[in-house]
């Protein structure tokens, strides 16, 4: 039990500062050795932006909360946790999405890429055939014509 | 510093996103939208391979092709899938044989077949057991 609690700033690539707790950047895989190895107040990343950083210290922020008081995570702290996370991602563009993505997995935070990865499934799995994913996410596709209509054969029964 | 970088508005390049990304949503998806998400393209197929989707929780429901039917066109099942809401898929062709073995058990899309005659099994993908007396084959669907 700690009285002070120790304050990191973490700086974006675009020289955004945030001062967040160190429980908070304990969340992070990569930030947890970072912090331990070089000890210094202030961290530049240099691979995430300003406004990437600002959605990633929110999540971690709220889940920090949580575990520290719900102690034993009871279920109701479990399912108020749940409906942050669905509004989290419901807001959120697919291009803060995607961006999200590479700096859960850059930052290693799991929670974080599960939750992105998810709501990435579940615009797939909203789209009726693969011309409405690729309209969805804005794909080109880069099969030839021949190639396209052997995939599709290939898995023909799924379109009817 | 460099403000201009971050700026413009990045456009997300869905099909370039690192195959491990692209498994980890993969292996969130059923296996009929695991289907569709294949013919996106290239790298979206070659990322699936070897990815399991997730198991259905409600079991499928399989009407098997009628037997003894001349009609060799008509070998495909029907198959409804509850995760799938109201879809109801038809099947490829299985082919003669299909129609002519039984189901001896299931687990997630493959289905051991039971034959009593054994020919031409290609078509699909499948691996054969071969028994003394008749031939166990799995089929994928």
């Amino acid at each position: 039990m700690e009285n002070e609690k120790k304050m990191i700033t973490l700086k974006s690539s675009d020289d955004v500062t945030f001062e967040v707790e160190e429980a908070v950047v304990l969340e992070s895989q990569f930030l947890s050795h970072l912090v331990q190895d070089c000890p210094a107040p202030e961290h530049k990343i240099k691979e995430v932006t300003g406004k990437i950083l600002s959605k990633v210290v929110e999540y971690c922020e709220k889940h920090v909360v949580v575990v520290v008081d719900g102690g034993d995570s009871s279920s109701s702290s479990g399912d108020d946790l749940k409906k942050w996370d669905d509004k989290f991602i419901k807001e959120m563009d697919l291009s803060t999405v995607y961006d999200l993505i590479a700096a859960a997995n850059y930052l290693n935070i799991q929670a974080l890429l599960d939750l992105m990865c998810q709501r990435v499934a579940d615009v797939i799995t909203a789209c009726k055939d693969h011309k409405e994913i690729r309209e969805t996410l804005g794909i080109v596709s880069d099969y030839t014509a021949e190639e396209e209509a052997e995939v599709l054969k290939e898995n023909e029964w799924a379109f009817d | 510093m460099d403000q201009s970088e971050s700026n413009p508005p990045m456009i997300p390049k869905w099909s370039e996103l690192c195959p491990d990304m692209l498994r980890s949503v993969f292996q969130r998806l059923s296996f009929t939208n695991l289907k569709r998400a294949k013919s996106v393209c290239r790298s979206w197929n070659s990322a699936s391979r070897g990815c399991v989707p997730k198991r259905n929780q409600i079991p499928w429901l399989i009407l098997f092709p009628e037997k003894n039917q001349t009609n060799s066109n008509n070998n495909s099942c029907v198959l409804f899938v509850p995760d799938d809401k109201e879809n109801l898929y038809k099947t490829r062709d299985l082919g003669a044989n299909f129609t002519r073995s039984h189901c001896v058990a299931s687990y997630g899309s493959w289905l051991l077949m039971k034959l009593d005659h054994f020919r031409d099994l290609y078509n699909y993908q499948s691996i054969d057991i071969r028994e003394n007396r008749s031939t166990t084959v799995l089929f994928v669907i």
